[in-house]
Parts: C-alpha cells; structure tokens; sequence
C-alpha cells in the first residue's frame, strides 16, 4: 500500500465543491488528518459510472465523498493505488459468528428468536469473510424448526457497536424438510421425544395453522407468546419473511402459503427454481440463490440431467430479482460469468443485487457518493481466478490481506 | 425376432461397428493446427505457430511449416494450444478407489478401470489426457497403481504403464497408527527378507543392480522373475500367519513389495499430517524406496523435511484453508503453494472428486493452477505444473507433458488463455486423434442454456 501525503491544490471538480464546503467545516473541528482516504484505482467495477475505467474515490468518516477524477482534496490525507476496485461483496445467506448452536430444536414455532444476541463477534468467520472481500452478512439461524428466528444483518468488521444494520430482521421460515430430521416418525406418540413435524405434511401444517390462529386473533399452542406479535406482522407485511426452500415443491409450498395468507416470502436456496422458472416469474418471487457451488463444478450428481450451471442466466433471462449467496462468494460470482453472465452481471449477483435483496441498496452494494466506505481491491480484475484481494475496507477502515501478494 | 439368425446378424453388426470405429480412430491420417498461440511447456510460447501432427506423435512445430497437402486442417485462429494437462494421482476412474482388506498389495487398478467411467469423460472435456489412476487413501498397502490416456475403448487401448506405482497409506483406517506402521513394516520386512534370501541363495555373485535391469528388460509385466521353486517356497511360507488370501495373491503381493524395495516400482506414499512424512522419510531409508509423496492438507507443517529431498510432491487438493491454533487460539489462513514455493519443494496439484469438493473450483486443474497464481506463482510455472511436471513425477515425460516434436500429440486447443475463466477446452487430442469436441459436446450446451451474451 502506497501512502502519501496530499496537500492542498486549489482546482476542484464541480461534482467535489458541493461535498467540500460541508466537509472543511466538519474537518476543522475534528479529526483534520487522519481521516480522509484517496483511493485511485486503475479499474473501478461498480454498477453507477463507466465500468471498469480509471477512477478515484475518496473517503471519509466512513463514508464515501466522492467518486470521480483527478479529485482534489484540501486537507492532507492518505493515497491508497490499487488496480481494482468493486463495492464490497454482500451475503444474504450467511451463519456467520452464531455460535452455541444454531438452531432451536426443542420447539418449532420460535419466530421470535433473534440471531443477533447469539453473534460472537470475534468469531473466526468474519475474520474469512473479510479475506473473501464481503463486507455485509445476512445472518439466518439454521432450519431445524419450522418458525426458525430472525435474521439480522451485520457488517463483518469495525467497533461491535457500529456493526449491526438491522437487528431485528426478517423471519425465517423453513418451508423444506429440514424441521422433520430431528423428529422420528417411528417414537413412541406419548414420549417426550415425539414432537411434530415428523413429515412435510407437518412442516406445511404447522406454517398454515400458525398463522391462521393468529390472524383469527387467537394465541399458537406450545408457542411462547411473545411469538405472536411477529407471526401477526408477517401477516401485516410489516415484517418480511423468508422461505429457506431447495425443492421445486417446497418453492412452491412457500409461494402458495404466501398467496393463502397473503404475504410474500423471499426464496432462499432454490436450488431446483430452474424447473419452475416460468411460473415462480408469473407469480413475482425473487431468490437468493445458493445452490451454485453445490451445482457448478460438477456435471453429475443426483441431478445430472438437468440443466443447472447457468441458472443464474436464466433468472436473468425471466427477469426474476435474485442475487448469489453462501460460501465463497467471489469465486461463485467468477463461475456465474463462465456460465454466461456478462461481467457486469456477475458483480452485480454479489453486491448490488443482494443488497437491493436486503433493502439496503441506498447504504451498500455499489460505489457512489454518500454509501458506505465498504470497498474491496484487488490485484487484477475481480473475475479472475488469478486475482487475489489486496485488502478489504469496511466503513473506511482498510484491513488488509496478508496472503495474497503479486 | 425369436429366429437365432437375426440374433447372429445382430452380434455381427456390433461387431463390424466396433472394429470400423477402431479402424477409423487408427487411420487418423496427418493433421496440422494453424493459427493458434502454442505453449509448449519447454521453450518460449509462440504467439502465431503451426503444429504438424503425424502417426499420432508431433512431427513439427513452428511459425511458417510447410502444411503437406493430404493434411487435416484445424483452424485455431485465435486460440490457445497447449499440451494435455497431466493427473498425478487419481482414484476416481476406479469402481472403489478402496479394498476393505487393508495389505493387498497384489491387486492392480487395471482391473477396476471402466474406460467409460465419467472421470474419463470429464478429463477429455476438461483438457486431461494423461492420469495415474491409483488406490485410494484409506487401505494400507492399497495395490499398485497404472497411468492411461483418458481416451480408449478398452483398458489395454489406454495403458502407458501397468505397474506405475505401489499405494501404501500411512493414514491408519484404524486410527491407531502404532499398529498401521507396525503392519506396513512387518509386510516390507518378509520382502526385504525374500529379497536378501534371493541374494544368499541363487544369485550369490550378481549385484542388486544388475538384477534388477535384467529383470525389466526381460519381464515388463507382472511375471516375478527368480526360480520359480523358491517363489512357491516363499509364497508357502507367508501362507499360514494371513488368513483370507490365497497363495497366489500372497506371492503376487510379495513380487510387487519387492519390486518396490529394489527400486524396480516407486511407491505412492500417502501422509496425512507432518507426522506421516517424517514416518514416510524412516521407512525410505529403511527399505531404500523410491517415493512419490502424496501429502494431506496439514502435511505443510513437514515442508522441512521435504526441501533437501529434491523431489516434486503431490499436494492435497485443498489449497488455502484456515486453521485455529490450539495453544495460541489464534486462527491462520494457510496458503499451501505459498508455503511449498517458500520451501523450494516442487509440487503438481491434484483436482477433487466432484462429490467432496472442500471448495469451488477444486474440480479442475486450471482453477487448482489459477489459485496457485493467485498467491504468487508465476504462470509459467504453475502451468508446467499441471503439465510437465506432473508427467516426470509418474515417469511418462519421454512421451507427454510438452509439445515437442517426437512427443505424444497430446493437446489442448482452448478458447484462450490457459487461466482465464472464461477459456474453455475447444477441442482435446490424444495420440493425433480428436477425443473432444466442445461444438458437439451437448451436456455442456444443456448446462449453460441460455448463454447472455
């Protein structure tokens, strides 16, 4: 990394006076030096602006100044060169930091749990996610029982108490078989091991009965009461709600529960939705798809007939909104581009898109003036396998990496 | 349909179609490849070259050849050429890449080798042309190992070397490794023993060394040479202390430790932590091996022992991982090409079976050679390294690894650059013949539907 120190020129871009006159005064009472960040890369991959082209972006307090050239700044202030640069990456599937378990496996109506009060912070998964370039992580509680929590969504780095974005987030449904592995079908029915679901059947009667008791005003049995008020704002629409199904029937399952009640779920996994592509596009779904390290690499499998490499082209193609997810993300954004995504496409697939997934698509996802200072550079073009990270920076801090050289 | 003469029309015409198809893959007349970029491993990439392809071997390659008349042409304007990428250690083509017994020394993986298996249709798509198929990791002395072409009708069509390599495998199935090393050395003792007997009793004056020439000159196969009297009279002696096999097989197995202990047959040797390969290196020493190390992830902790030894290793597929330490907590990403480089220790990759990937990519060569790049390999050299390299390790560098003329024509016309992601293998060549054509190859077209352009 290449520092150096800046001083002050007086030409100044017309897109840069606007930022200027608010930040000399802020600069002035605080932190003058330190604190600004030059960043001029040979390439900048973000969907706003030319792709790909010469570019700088300056940073400050966290936040990102301005994005253009030949910028001129007024106080002294650190010159990072790199050859390229992207938004960071953001997952909307992730289980990282939750430690003591991640699933609740004595009841199934648990909406109410949260992931956020289980993150361990100085988990050695957010220590990879930072050396992978992903700067946001969804966190999801694991699909065990059938109302499974509340995800939250965090950043990966920086002091804990500036790390959440959002607590309390969306609710997870596990509209799959997962809540039947624990439950035997075969226990005795009076021991207290026997719990429901013991099949699929159960999995859907339990969504649908839930809900229907609280809709008609009425309390969940065996549920603790403070789940109530968020079934009630599924209902509403007030709270999100997420559908963790792989299946083409469990896709469905949680689109038909949906219409029933009348909320939308978010597909999370579908792996299958290439079969059912049409009618999941008639039916407005949207998808975060995690199923393409399962599927890319290999040409066989359980599935090996059917066409899977290129899923992410043909959600483009429907028009369907979704964004990759799960692990190694950057690699899986280079596999989506070999199976014939356009580079702009396949970047979009892990920044971008899932933040416009997770509603945040006005703080991250992108590189532009006032969004957060989440970056990521690399030594070649991002989409290349031969281009290691250089560092990642979240919220303006740099955190380099120390393993990838060129 | 019952009458036995339709039946017999019916045999015959299968078997006309077999032979013509293998008449036709034989007449495979001269070819030249134009136009194309050509790496050839040895030597300095010529950025417009031709090469000219005859009696399956290359004939010539250069910048302006003379393209004789009766020549196929293959335009590659545009593309890359390269010689076939080379698999080091694979069990994959086998049915069970383990035998449950764990010493069976005797068996050979010619016999598990299905030439239609989808390892080796994946090779052809994916640029492989040559491969070691081996024993697996789980079987103490797991039988010996041969190296084919990836493209044949047959097993014999295929094979370069029958008798490539003995597996043995210092990861105890057990989890006791006293007992798995205390095994391993008592079946290389009754053969050190056999050996030195051999040396005492007929042959008293010949030396070790002229022994063992005359052998592989006069017997290449799997006939134990010696007087056939002391064979049976060794094979009777090992018979009563193993229960499960029979006479046969214990000499068979005894010809092939020996093979190893006389140097006549290298042995993969298969180490699982740092501490294997410091039990690996002993027992070198102890029965004078020839060793083709095999190293599991955590084995990196060892590199030390390997720098002076001067040999090319076969890295675990699983390249950069991270690891805790259990003292300090403290968690580590570990780069392993990094860490051999460092060390100055040769190494080939090897690629993961297509159901337990550790991550995304490991699959194939170029991704395992791209990572290696990535942490700061030149290309170069991470190319020889799924080339070149990987054929001296098995011993079949004479005919593979580079383009050069004499050599096998044994290539890879890809789309572009070796490690970009975007390449794809365009055509595969083995011994002068197309095995692969990606405009036919209908799978990967139903997988990539629809292509954004």
């Amino acid at each position: 990394m290449h520092k150096s120190v800046f001083s002050f020129i007086a030409i100044a871009v017309a897109l840069a006076m606007v930022v200027l006159t608010d930040s000399i005064v802020v600069g002035q009472q605080k932190d003058p030096s330190g604190d600004w960040i030059l960043i001029r890369a040979k390439h900048i991959y973000s969907t706003q602006g030319v792709w790909g082209e010469k570019g700088e972006v300056l940073v400050r307090g966290g936040k990102i100044k301005i994005v253009g050239n030949a910028i001129d700044v007024p106080t002294p202030v650190t010159i990072v060169e790199v050859d390229s640069l992207m938004p960071g990456i953001v997952d909307a599937y992730s289980s990282a930091g939750l430690s003591g378990g991640t699933s609740e496996v004595s009841r199934e109506i648990t909406p109410e749990f949260d992931t956020y009060s289980a993150v361990d912070w100085g988990s050695r998964d957010f220590q990879e996610a930072i050396d992978e370039g992903i700067t946001t992580v969804q966190i999801l509680p694991a699909t065990e029982s059938v109302f499974s929590g509340l995800a939250c969504i965090v950043k990966t780095a920086g002091e804990t108490t500036e790390r959440d974005i959002s607590k309390s987030g969306d609710a997870v449904i596990a509209m799959s078989s997962d809540p039947t592995t624990r439950n035997r079908a075969r226990a005795r029915p009076d021991g207290i091991y026997m719990r429901q679901p013991t099949n699929r059947m159960g999995v859907v009667w339990i969504v649908r009965s839930s809900l229907s008791r609280v809709r008609s005003g009425g309390v969940v049995d065996g549920a603790d009461p403070m789940s109530t008020p968020i079934l009630k704002e599924i209902l509403s629409g007030k709270r999100r709600s997420l559908a963790v199904s792989r299946t083409d029937f469990d896709i469905r399952s949680a689109l038909d529960l949906g219409d029933e009640f009348g909320f939308k779920p978010m597909v999370y996994g579908g792996d299958e939705i290439y079969r059912i592509i049409e009618e999941f596009k008639k039916r407005d779904g949207s998808v975060v798809y995690t199923a393409l390290p399962r599927s890319a690499a290999s040409s066989r499998g359980s599935e090996g007939t059917a066409l899977r490499w290129n899923v992410p082209g043909k959600l483009i193609e429907a028009n369907v909104p979704f964004c990759l997810a799960g692990e190694a993300l950057l690699d899986q954004a280079r596999f989506a581009f070999r199976f014939g995504l356009t580079h702009e496409q396949a970047l979009a697939a892990i920044t971008q898109r899932p933040a416009e997934m997770l509603g945040l698509s006005d703080r991250i996802g992108s590189i532009e003036m006032n969004k957060d200072a989440d970056l990521v550079a690399l030594h070649g073009d991002p989409l290349q396998p031969t281009s290691g990270i250089a560092w990642t920076m979240v919220g303006g801090k740099i955190y380099e990496s120390n393993t990838s050289k060129q | 349909m019952t009458n036995p003469l339709s039946k017999y029309r019916t045999g015959m015409f299968l078997w006309l179609g077999l032979f013509a198809s293998a008449a036709q893959l034989k007449a495979d007349g001269p070819m030249a490849i134009l136009g194309a970029k050509i790496i050839p491993i040895v030597g300095d990439p010529i950025a417009i070259g031709t090469i000219l392809i005859r009696d399956g071997k290359i004939e010539a390659i250069g910048k302006d050849l003379v393209v004789p008349g009766e020549a196929k042409v293959i335009d590659a304007t545009g593309k890359v050429v390269m010689p076939g990428f080379v698999d080091a250690h694979n069990a994959a083509a086998m049915t069970s890449a383990n035998e449950r017994n764990e010493v069976v020394p005797f068996l050979s993986v010619v016999d598990s080798i299905d030439p239609v298996a989808p390892y080796f249709e994946e090779c052809r798509r994916n640029g492989i042309t040559a491969a070691a198929v081996v024993p697996g990791n789980s079987t103490l002395i797991g039988g010996q190992a041969a190296v084919v072409k990836t493209a044949g009708q047959y097993v014999n069509d295929m094979l370069l070397k029958r008798e490539a390599g003995l597996k043995i495998s210092l990861r105890p199935a057990s989890g006791n490794r006293m007992s798995q090393l205390a095994k391993l050395r008592k079946e290389l003792d009754k053969a050190k023993k056999a050996i030195e007997k051999e040396l005492q009793g007929e042959k008293p004056d010949t030396s070790a060394e002229t022994k063992k020439e005359g052998e592989e000159t006069a017997k290449p196969a799997d006939k134990p040479e010696g007087g056939p009297e002391e064979s049976k009279e060794e094979a009777a002696a090992e018979r009563q202390p193993e229960g499960g096999t029979d006479v046969a097989s214990q000499a068979a197995g005894l010809e092939a430790l020996k093979k190893a202990i006389r140097g006549e047959q290298p042995v993969y040797i298969y180490c699982e932590t740092g501490m294997d390969v410091a039990a690996a290196i002993q027992l070198i020493a102890d029965y004078s091996l020839k060793p083709i190390f095999v190293l599991g992830p955590s084995c990196y902790k060892a590199v030390d022992l390997l720098v002076k030894r001067n040999e090319t290793v076969i890295l675990d597929p699983s390249l950069v991982f991270w690891e805790n330490n259990p003292r300090t907590r403290e968690d580590k990403k570990i780069v392993v090409p990094q860490i051999f480089r460092a060390a100055k220790v040769p190494f080939v990759f090897q690629t993961e079976g297509f159901g337990a990937r550790t991550s995304l990519g490991s699959s194939f060569f170029w991704f395992q050679a791209a990572t290696a790049v990535k942490y700061g390999m030149p290309e170069k050299e991470a190319l020889e390294a799924i080339t070149l390299l990987p054929a001296k390790r098995i011993g079949i560098d004479n005919l593979v690894g580079s383009l050069e003329v004499g050599k096998d024509a044994d290539l890879v016309i890809l789309t572009g650059e070796p490690l970009n992601i975007s390449t794809w293998v365009e055509q595969t060549i083995i011994d002068g013949k197309i095995v692969y054509e990606r405009s036919k190859d209908e799978k990967i077209k139903r997988l990539l539907a629809p292509i954004a352009e």
